[in-house]
């Protein structure tokens, strides 16, 4: 596994640039996502870290025009390889297609009524156009390539009937029927088993890599994104607070925020020392402070950090950081 | 849908617990809200108002008349508009008794009925479907046993054999309401109580050492009022019908007091010609209590799902 | 178990099965089989598996919460395993549980201080104005404010009923507490929070873990000893540093190697483990892990490998290793 990745030889495929999610409530409106910009590019596996509430998930769903109402995309663009995503039209021609999403929960995108067999059958002619003989040799060839044994019998079988690591590979091969470009992860590997996690992770990992699919993963495990993306970003409250290649993320966090969550986690390879966490509860969003979102529980806090909302700025090469603490280099604000 | 991120989420106030979490909006200020939003909600609320004024007020409003003076001068006198006169606004019955103030009447004997009819099958049920939910075992069974041979048997024979025994009166009404409807509490509460026995909440409690009792009284049964408050709403309408049918059968309240079913069962006769007025004054009654209270039914129901929904959502954070 | 104190709380050959409805047929769940574990006063013990390995049916059956199909336990050398519902209500102040859900472990329509209360209303003669007290002490001693008591479940996040649950478990003084995935719900930086405080009461207030869980990082960080168990059978216990610096089971050293490091310079080639976890109502026979097992050889499907001891205190069920 390569740490690097993701640099000036890529084609940039997705290009998101301050997009907002509004969610109407008693309280006024709040903000799913707020002025979120990212950026992935071909054959790059994107990380995007943050725990509950932090907006990652709705992040996904939005890239996609998915957003729930009474949710709504209040601004900001989704363009991908140049087009405009956000356009109905679109996004119902990428989605699904070049674009492929997978969740937490197959049984979210899984038919319960249909086999996993007439499912693959039906995307196939309906999606890619294929036709008689083509389609069983083409869900046996899928079902292979996720790594299910005797293929053939489990083209007859319910969604109910398998296992959750199962069911996630019917759901990557579902996802991997058209050829995608780009395949946002949401959360794959959670609620399954330690064993089954490192099985669905090694299937990513080597399928992007085979085929040249580019992964935007969504996780809150930070061994997750660790062992399997090139970059990362890290999201708190809505907003990007820290961007960097893998690497420099794990060894010189600069967000405060980041480095809380490096020192929260314990390892498994490590005798521990004291656990660090980060004082403080997630914040609600109807009472997000005018400032920075994370200042109520920032030990480097200042009154700078009350007022407006510090901008991510680039701070060396391929790093940006939103923080007031970290000065970036003049004039350069957000891609 | 799980993938879906919470966007509201509740975990407020930073520092260590110490924060103020925000105030949280009383159930009251938040039912009002939801009402006004509701035309189904307020048509229900003015109506049941509007009948329980009637009911409890009535006699001592100015310009109703005694609904058991009769006047035979005055005999099938017509409604206002109909060429009757303002001294009787519904016109009069067949023994020139005025409509308006028996209806009023009737009102007092259908709230009453039903009400207290609907309150002790509220209890027993619940009770009954309290034991059977948590205790499960032989307990239950019996108990469910008794729900299904009591939804099996018509509440209008039971009525006959009970009037058979006693000879009519009102509060054999109640007791036959009461018995043939407490079977829809046990069920309901029974149903929800096997869900909220496995919550953790209820197995730490266990794990205390807390009674059988105290854990169905102060854990199971808090988190039953709201639906059953909903289910005791629902129930009053079917006993406010119940409650004329058995007049219109001379099971219940006995003249010269008056009840919608007893006025219907009286004024049948005249429906034809000279005194449709009678019966179908008393019909709309009942027509119209019944809607309001389901109405009222209906919205609270819609309050109830809502607040668990914003409940849910507000409460855990998800992604 | 070579332990020189009596152990506070002990199982001796317990087994579980209970039966449940599949479809229209009724399977038995061979939930735990054969489980002997001892824990010392003052000691965490790490239990560690994936789903189905019967973890936390292990940590009922030590709180008497589960009947037994076979086996016994003990509490501070006694068997407390046919007790009467009257002596089990005594042994109930010794030992307490913390759960995985800290939102359905609070009861919605109850106020903090009533949900807290409860085992003092259940076990002593404590009311009124002591009352409140002890409820706004047991408070403050998982860090939240005594006011915190007058409001209801929905105004706190996670982190902090977690808390709220923890100071119900502590009110009585257990000695003993079964901590059942206590942090698996919480966001990492909420976690180590609750971590720490699991760790601080242990020291202040004196308490036993059994500390059940599916994160051997956070199991790694406070167990003094860790058993790791697979479809209901022990597999491998010993030491902190036997268990994670000399993994000797097969399944113990796929599990470790199966968790994702974060830090990405500890990236390497492995071998995930095959398979699927089978059913526990269709175990297989001889050692449970056979079907995924790269080294098992003819006698692991033929014979269930009892636990041996390697070196003091490690014991390890393997044919092979």
């Amino acid at each position: 596994m390569s740490a690097t990745g993701g640099d000036g030889r890529t084609e940039r495929l997705l290009e998101v640039k301050d997009l907002t999610v509004g969610f109407p409530t008693r309280d006024g409106t709040v903000l799913g996502v707020d002025g979120l910009t990212l950026n992935v590019g071909s054959h790059e596996r994107l990380g995007v870290v943050g725990e509950s509430g932090s907006g990652k998930s709705v992040m996904g769903l939005a890239i996609l025009g998915m957003v729930l109402p009474p949710g709504r995309i209040m601004g900001g663009s989704v363009r991908w390889k140049g087009e405009n995503v956000l356009d109905e039209a679109v996004a119902n021609r990428v989605r699904g297609r070049e674009i492929a999403m997978i969740f937490q929960d197959p049984m979210v995108s899984l038919n319960p009524l249909k086999t996993v067999g007439a499912q693959l059958r039906e995307l196939l002619q309906r999606r890619v156009g294929l036709q008689g003989s083509a389609i069983k040799q083409r869900s046996l060839e899928l079902l292979d390539m996720v790594g299910i044994a005797n293929p053939g019998d489990r083209l007859k079988s319910y969604a109910f009937e398998l296992s959750g690591g199962m069911r996630q590979r019917v759901m990557i091969a579902t996802a991997l029927a058209c050829d995608p470009t780009l395949l946002i992860a949401d959360e794959p590997t959670t609620g399954l088993d330690v064993t089954i996690q490192d099985q669905i992770l090694t299937l990513l990992h080597n399928l992007s890599t085979e085929l040249g699919v580019s992964v935007l993963m969504i996780t809150h495990d930070l061994g997750v994104v660790a062992q399997f993306c090139d970059r990362v970003q890290v999201m708190y409250a809505g907003r990007i607070v820290e961007r960097a290649p893998i690497a420099q993320m794990f060894a010189d966090p600069q967000h405060p925020y980041s480095l809380g969550l490096l020192q929260s986690v314990p390892r498994v390879d490590q005798a521990a020392a004291e656990l660090a966490g980060i004082p403080g509860e997630p914040l609600d969003r109807a009472q997000f402070p005018p400032g920075c979102a994370f200042e109520p529980r920032c030990g480097e806090a200042h009154d700078t950090c009350r007022g407006a909302p510090p901008p991510l700025v680039k701070i060396a090469e391929r790093r940006w950081v939103a923080c007031y603490n970290r000065p970036g280099e003049a004039g350069e604000t957000s891609t | 849908m799980t993938a879906v991120e919470n966007p509201m989420d509740p975990a407020a106030g930073a520092g260590t617990g110490d924060a103020a979490p925000p105030e949280s909006v009383t159930v009251m200020a938040e039912l009002r809200s939801h009402l006004w939003k509701s035309k189904a909600g307020i048509s229900g609320i003015v109506i049941c108002s509007l009948f329980v004024l009637a009911a409890v007020a009535g006699p001592w409003l100015p310009l109703i008349k005694d609904p058991t003076k009769q006047s035979l001068p005055d005999r099938l006198t017509p409604p206002v508009g109909w060429g009757g006169t303002w001294a009787h606004p519904l016109g009069t019955d067949q023994l020139g008794r005025d409509i308006l103030a028996r209806l009023i009447d009737g009102a007092r004997i259908s709230l009453l009925v039903s009400v207290t009819a609907v309150i002790i099958a509220a209890v027993l049920g619940t009770v009954l479907g309290l034991i059977a939910g948590y205790m499960g075992g032989k307990i239950d069974t019996l108990i469910v046993s008794a729900a299904d041979v009591q939804m099996a048997f018509p509440g209008v024979l039971a009525g006959l054999i009970l009037v058979a025994a006693f000879g009519p009166s009102v509060w054999l009404v109640i007791i036959v309401i009461a018995i043939s409807s407490w079977m829809v509490f046990t069920r309901v509460g029974r149903g929800l109580v096997f869900t909220l026995k496995t919550s953790l909440y209820v197995e730490a409690s266990e794990l205390a050492g807390a009674s059988s009792r105290r854990i169905m009284w102060r854990h199971l049964l808090p988190n039953l009022v709201s639906s059953l408050i909903t289910l005791c709403v629902l129930e009053l309408a079917a006993a406010i019908l119940s409650e004329s049918a058995f007049a219109f059968l001379g099971f219940g309240v006995q003249p010269p007091r008056s009840s919608w079913g007893l006025m219907i069962q009286q004024g049948r006769n005249y429906v034809t010609g000279d005194g449709w007025w009678i019966v179908t004054f008393a019909g709309m009654a009942i027509a119209i209590v019944v809607l309001g209270v389901n109405l009222l039914s209906l919205w609270l129901q819609s309050f109830n799902d809502v607040a668990e929904r914003e409940q849910i959502v507000l409460e855990r954070p998800g992604g | 178990m070579n332990e020189p104190v009596v152990p506070l709380v002990e199982s001796r050959d317990v087994s579980v099965h209970f039966s449940r409805w599949v479809g229209s047929r009724r399977r038995t769940v061979y939930a735990l089989d054969d489980f002997s574990i001892a824990v010392a006063p003052g000691e965490t013990v790490g239990l560690v598996g994936e789903s189905g390995c019967g973890k936390s049916t292990a940590g009922r059956a030590l709180l008497g919460a589960v009947k037994l199909t076979k086996g016994q336990v003990l509490f501070e050398g006694k068997d407390v395993t046919n007790l009467s519902r009257r002596n089990w209500r005594a042994m109930r102040k010794q030992v307490q549980m913390i759960f995985q859900d800290p939102y359905s472990a609070l009861n919605p329509k109850i106020k903090i201080r009533d949900s807290i209360a409860e085992p003092f209303l259940v076990h002593t003669r404590k009311r009124g104005a002591e009352l409140d007290a002890a409820v706004g002490e047991l408070l403050e001693m998982v860090g939240m404010t005594a006011s915190a008591a007058d409001k209801y479940p929905h105004a706190f996040s996670g982190g902090q009923r977690q808390r709220i649950v923890i100071a119900r478990a502590l009110a009585l003084h257990p000695g003993f507490v079964v901590a059942d995935e206590a942090t698996a719900a919480l966001d990492v930086s909420i976690q180590a929070q609750i971590v720490n405080l699991l760790v601080e009461l242990k020291e202040s207030v004196g308490l036993s873990y059994l500390f059940i869980s599916h994160n051997l990082a956070v199991v790694r960080h406070v167990s003094d000893r860790v058993a790791i168990m697979y479809l209901g059978h022990l597999m491998e216990i010993g030491s902190h540093h036997d268990i994670y610096e000399n993994p000797t089971h097969p399944y113990s050293q796929a599990l470790l190697s199966a968790v994702p490091v974060p830090d990405p310079t500890t990236r390497g080639d492995h071998e995930p483990l095959k398979g699927d976890l089978p059913s526990p109502m269709d175990p297989p026979k001889g050692c449970r892990f056979n079907t995924r097992c790269p080294l098992a050889v003819e006698q692991c499907f033929e014979e269930r490998p009892p636990l041996r001891e390697r070196s003091s205190g490690h014991l390890v069920a393997c044919w092979v290793n």
